[in-house]
């Protein structure tokens, strides 16, 4: 149950002044790294950052991405991670992140007990409300956005690969990971709203629940019949889930966006009441392994 | 010879090798399903600098330390001094001139990998198993940068490809009075003997053959593409791999100034609004911008004339059924009025990127300079995959009334559309406007996409 220490001091490669220690698995195929960060941060000694790669980012891209996240930077959410430096080094752009503790609800560092990932899904419904009181929609939010720490949970930064790209892509081999999660209605064109990223937080709400996908078995393999998938099936809710968290996921999911929870923050309230259920003593989101808070 | 003056020409530009040409340093791998082991060495020959000695240490280390696992057949030639040195390692042949007679090195023979050095070579080639050499096209050099390739040639400063010819034995040798055709793979022949250039007129480079037949249920790759004239693949400066940062799968950069981005500014961005909240009758179409990241990404939707289902969704007037809520059109289907366009369907790629097709798009490496995209009636769209085989301006998509259009740009690998009767890939002629339907397989170069939509239903 404990997180792994301090890795050693032998860095194995260096970008602009931060040595990477190993490569992290957040559960998609972005480039990350635990990093030593330079003493110009002003972090205590001995503390990691999460190192985050852009590889052939260019100077396009440079002045985009430095856009959006300042952007993001400016959103004072404590639910929102926070961003420690960001720049670009050769064609490569980095950015540097608190390490996180626990990993990401997709890809956990220890065992993971349902009452609190569903908190973590409440406490990035809050991090989406912050974003979108801002006038910013997420939309990348998956399992692997929601990031672990000792005190719950932080959304993860934005869909900056696509920004880089200079938009286009809704999806992409990189965000594959992610593709069960989107609204296809954003696959289809529309712009990414409110209502898109309740969408997307009621899936990760199911995945918290049940550790399944509403696309359940979409083929690793093979990325358009995932992306056709996702936009021809209709999303698949586990049996195990319990009738309120049915009803709230089946809410968030909703083809109308009208019909969906009208904020993330109202879903937030909502997502408390199953974290509370999940909690010991608690009645659980979901039948079949919930129950009195058990670990996923 | 100097490597750095010599003309490299890859040959079976529709193979599954990479052939990668940096400074000081060639290298050919053969099929790698994955690239990593390709970007290993290709980060190895990137980054390398002294002799060719230290550089063929730093393989022998990729190949220890990948001790176990089966790396790909590779070749390298790299300089040092006024010396070439070589290396292969498993099916991969080079054959070298050289004055005390041809040098024939095989990886697969020595088992893990063979090396040797050559002093005074005008030429050699270097073949893998899936490739074969034939007529050495005059006009293909690759400067730098990696293309697509099975087998390759280099030829000495003053040593044109007429001076040389591929034999049957699949060896740069002498050019015969004509030209010859496409010899066999290498394995299946000996070498053929090598001789001193002979001077003659440089033969003309073959157009490419026709896109190979198809072999359902999954199409073949169009088009064979042309390499090292202007198309070839930049080289990214990072590359997955096992460069010195082994465990990594990443190399370090190399040292010198790099930007810090002042993420909290004195004077923070300007705050978007909040968000709309949707409202009972903001339906997915009609939902405006999102602020904030949206806003710039939201092209304005130009007006077309359409018709509206019973619950007032705009649609093609052609549909049967309404592509929001599948109301039957039937009654509708004589009221014409103007409306926003919605988006015409999705360009799914084969990587998995997928395009709304919201404005006319030109598709290409860099399409960023193409009239319509100054003029802000297209938008850019580089694809994240985007290989040799896709020109710099390659390809439109325009959006015609409710239909979608797909327009070759006079590409050099050209753009396809896969004919399902016929099974087979038809290649569209330039210039010319083939209007995409629902489920349409599109390649362009060796990037496929498939043209989905529910408007047309």
């Amino acid at each position: 149950m404990t997180a792994a220490g301090p890795p050693g001091p032998t860095p194995l490669a260096v970008v602009a002044d931060y040595q990477l220690l190993e490569p992290v698995n957040d559960g998609t195929t972005a480039r990350l790294f635990r990093a030593q960060p330079p003493p110009r941060l002003g972090l205590a000694p001995g503390r990691t950052v999460i190192l985050k790669l852009l590889e052939g980012t260019g100077d396009r891209a440079f002045s985009r991405l430095s856009r959006l996240l300042q952007t993001f930077a400016a959103v004072d959410n404590a639910y929102l991670v926070t961003l420690l430096d960001a720049g670009q080094h050769e064609d490569v752009f980095f950015y540097t992140t608190p390490d996180w503790t626990w990993g990401t609800l997709a890809r956990p560092r220890a065992e993971l007990a349902v009452a609190r990932a569903v908190a973590a899904v409440a406490d990035v419904c809050r991090a989406a409300h912050g974003l979108h009181e801002a006038g910013i929609a997420h939309r990348d939010i998956s399992p692997s956005a929601v990031l672990l720490h000792d005190a719950g949970a932080w959304l993860g930064e934005l869909d900056l690969a696509r920004a880089a790209m200079g938009g286009g892509s809704v999806t992409s081999m990189a965000a594959l990971h992610s593709v069960g999660y989107v609204d296809p209605a954003c696959i289809r064109g529309d712009a990414p709203s409110r209502a898109s990223d309740v969408y997307s937080l009621g899936a990760t709400l199911h995945f918290a629940l049940t550790t399944t996908s509403i696309h359940p078995n979409l083929p690793a393999d093979d990325p358009v019949m995932a992306v056709r998938r996702v936009l021809r099936d209709a999303p698949h809710l586990s049996a195990s889930l319990d009738d309120l968290a049915a009803e709230i996921i089946s809410a968030c999911l909703h083809p109308d966006p009208s019909a969906r929870p009208a904020t993330a923050a109202e879903l937030a309230s909502l997502v408390d009441e199953l974290a509370r259920r999940a909690g010991p003593g608690g009645s659980g989101g979901s039948g079949a392994d919930a129950s009195a808070g058990g670990p996923r | 010879m100097r490597l750095d003056r010599a003309r490299v020409v890859p040959l079976q530009p529709v193979g599954t090798g990479r052939l990668g040409r940096f400074e000081g340093a060639i290298c050919l791998v053969g099929d790698d399903p994955t690239r990593v082991a390709t970007a290993a060495l290709f980060d190895a020959c990137r980054n390398h600098q002294g002799d060719g000695a230290s550089l063929i240490q730093k393989v022998a280390g990729i190949l220890t330390r990948a001790a176990g696992a089966t790396l790909p057949p590779f070749a390298i030639v790299a300089q040092d001094g006024e010396a070439l040195l070589l290396a292969v390692h498993g099916s991969v042949t080079i054959l070298a001139e050289q004055p005390g007679g041809p040098l024939r090195l095989g990886g697969g023979e020595a088992g893990t990998w063979a090396s040797s050095r050559v002093v005074d070579t005008a030429y050699l080639s270097a073949v893998t198993a899936e490739g074969q050499l034939g007529l050495v096209p005059s006009l293909v050099d690759l400067h730098r940068g990696v293309a697509v390739a099975d087998s390759f040639v280099v030829l000495a400063e003053g040593v044109s490809p007429g001076d040389v010819q591929a034999s049957e034995g699949g060896v740069a040798a002498p050019a015969p009075r004509t030209p010859a055709a496409p010899s066999s793979p290498l394995p299946s022949s000996p070498p053929g003997p090598l001789a001193a250039p002979a001077p003659r007129p440089a033969p003309t480079a073959s157009p490419p053959p026709p896109p190979p037949p198809a072999s359902p249920p999954a199409p073949p790759m169009p088009q064979p593409f042309a390499a090292g004239q202007g198309e070839a693949e930049a080289v990214p400066a990072v590359a997955a791999g096992t460069g010195s940062g082994a465990s990594l799968g990443f190399a370090s950069l190399p040292g010198g100034a790099f930007k810090i981005v002042e993420l909290r500014p004195p004077t923070p961005p300007p705050q978007a609004p909040p968000l709309p909240v949707a409202q009972p009758e903001h339906l997915t179409s009609s939902a405006g911008p999102a602020a904030g990241v949206a806003h710039d990404e939201t092209p304005a939707r130009l007006k077309v004339r359409g018709v509206h289902c019973g619950r007032g969704h705009f649609n093609d007037p052609r549909a049967r059924f309404c592509a929001v809520c599948g109301l039957a059109m039937f009654q509708n289907s004589v009221v014409l009025s103007e409306g926003e366009r919605p988006p015409l369907g999705v360009l799914l790629l084969s990587n998995g990127e997928s395009y709304p097709l919201t404005t006319n798009l030109v598709i290409g490496r860099e399409p960023f300079h193409h009239g319509q995209v100054l003029d802000g009636s297209a938008e850019a769209l580089v694809p994240t995959s985007k290989g040799p085989s896709l020109s710099r301006v390659h390809a439109q998509i325009r959006l015609e009334g409710w239909d979608v259009h797909l327009v070759d740009e006079g590409s050099t690998n050209g753009s396809y559309v896969w004919d399902e009767a016929r099974r087979q890939w038809i290649r569209l002629v330039a210039q010319q406007p083939y209007v995409l339907r629902p489920g349409d397989q599109i390649a362009l170069g060796e990037l496929t996409a498939t043209f989905e939509t529910s408007l047309q239903q």
